[in-house]
């Protein structure tokens, strides 16, 4: 049976395709997933005034204790931000906050934009200390991270020598498993000109993938257009790249990785999924496609997919 | 058998009688909500760009792109006050990604297009809050006085379009 779940959380339809489940089974998987994304997005998000992110966004100035799991998403923020020379940089919170995206409300960004630099931490206690006007957004790691950690919960009661699925939240994948009768997952990509059309496909097995794109999330700020994908160097949205999809183990490092592509030159880009032997699958804005032979080995041209 | 391992014994045949009996509730309970995707309510596909009731008047802004087909916002005006957000289409709302699917969504359905999912950049709440943007601006335009606090209170992230209740339970998006 191919049993088809979907929920709302994170702002984001999350849809889980169960093979070989019973609907009880399916329901059971999917409560799991619900409460994982629950507790993610009550934790992490910068939309929800309680959050325990928010909280710790409010903070700035001083010492504030946060749970082992906002520290350690937080350090990975940092470590991310170090291997790109601050592109990448988890103080983006303010500058989208500024656009409207997000809280704070009605944010002013300060002259001088505080950086990963200016955060201090107490790795015995547990404590962040904000600059002023500091505001963090893990986003780019985190949905990843709730994706990857709801599809552990379901692995761990389920048969893998039979069942396997699939979850889609808002357009990044993890799998587990295979489809119907052993076939691996044929996972499309969006084209970013057209919401009505995919641009390729890719099967893949136990793996993440997830697409990373300037298309869908942003607007115009005084006059300037925007989307969410800012370069903190230049505190700018990054030119060049409209989307970039890339294939990992985890959800986590697949989302992580695409995020950094659209931040980064996109030669620093490749030679950092080349380093880390990651399947990629890149579009620029002038159209250009830029991919790697373990991407092409993956792919199935859509002709033989659609009927 | 000893006093106490027969009473171990009882107390752990009525705690797991009672846990089961728990179990079976919940488990009931839940089996009777609606989980069918068929018995989602479909969306209105075509949304009416001026509809006056009693003196209230429905301004539906720009569309814009989602994954799953274009929606657009309107807002319902009423003696310069906001007095309704809606959307009149709902694609993103997720029985519609089966109800109102965009092409390849529709071959995913019908079985098809051998595809079990599309990647694609995350939609989120900033393009619905556009929306309503250009539908409070041509508001003005047409002559309808909006206080600016009632937009404040009406434009905010968590805006979102309207999706079934059990789907409703966040606001926010990353």
């Amino acid at each position: 049976m191919t049993e088809h779940r979907i929920f709302h959380s994170m702002g984001i339809p999350v849809h889980i395709t169960m093979v070989g489940f019973s609907s009880s089974e399916a329901d059971a998987a999917l409560a799991r997933a619900e409460d994982i994304f629950t507790e993610y997005d009550l934790r992490f998000s910068r939309f929800k005034s309680e959050s325990e992110l928010m909280r710790l966004n409010t903070s700035n100035g001083s010492w504030h204790k946060v749970s082992i799991e906002l520290f350690q998403v937080i350090k990975k923020c940092v470590a991310l931000s170090a291997e790109t020379d601050g592109s990448f940089d988890p103080s983006v919170g303010g500058v989208l906050a500024s656009y409207g995206y997000g809280l704070p409300l009605n944010f002013e960004l300060p002259e001088v934009l505080p950086t990963y630099r200016d955060l201090a931490f107490n790795d015995r206690e547990l404590l962040i200390r904000l600059a002023p006007k500091q505001i963090l957004e893990p986003a780019c790691i985190v949905k990843g991270m709730a994706i990857d950690m709801a599809g552990k919960a379901i692995v761990e009661k389920m048969d893998t020598s039979r069942q396997g699925f699939i979850i889609n939240a808002g357009g990044d994948i993890f799998t587990q498993g295979s489809f119907e009768d052993g076939k691996q997952w044929n996972v499309a990509i969006q084209d970013p000109r057209s919401a009505d059309a995919i641009i390729t496909a890719a099967g893949i097995q136990n793996a993440g993938m997830a697409t990373s794109g300037t298309y869908q999330t942003g607007g115009e700020h005084h006059g300037k257009k925007w989307h969410h994908l800012v370069n903190m160097q230049t505190a700018e949205s990054a030119p060049g790249i409209v989307s970039a999809t890339v294939i990992a183990r985890t959800c986590e490092e697949a989302d992580t990785e695409a995020s950094l592509v659209i931040l980064l030159p996109l030669e620093k880009a490749v030679a950092r999924l080349e380093a880390r032997q990651l399947p990629y699958f890149i579009i620029s804005e002038n159209g250009t496609v830029t991919k790697n032979n373990t991407f092409a080995q993956l792919e199935i041209p859509i002709a033989t997919l659609v009927a | 058998m000893s006093l106490f391992t027969k009473n171990l014994e009882k107390f752990l045949i009525f705690f797991f009688t009672g846990v089961s009996v728990v179990l079976i509730v919940m488990g009931v309970a839940r089996a009777k909500k609606p989980t069918s995707l068929a018995a989602a309510p479909a969306p209105t596909p075509t949304p009416a760009p001026q509809t006056s009731t009693l003196g209230a008047t429905t301004i539906t802004g720009s569309a814009y792109q989602t994954p799953w087909g274009s929606a657009s916002a309107s807002i319902t005006v009423k003696g310069g006050q906001v007095v309704a957000v809606s959307m009149p289409s709902v694609p993103n709302s997720p029985p519609s990604i089966y109800a109102e699917p965009y092409l390849i969504d529709q071959a995913l359905k019908a079985g098809s297009a051998n595809i079990q999912g599309v990647s694609g950049a995350t939609y989120t709440s900033i393009a619905f809050k556009s929306s309503l943007q250009s539908a409070l601006a041509q508001a003005t335009t047409q002559g309808q006085s909006v206080s600016p606090s009632t937009n404040t209170a009406v434009v905010t992230p968590t805006a979102k379009p309207t999706v079934p209740q059990r789907y409703r339970d966040d606001d926010d998006d990353d």
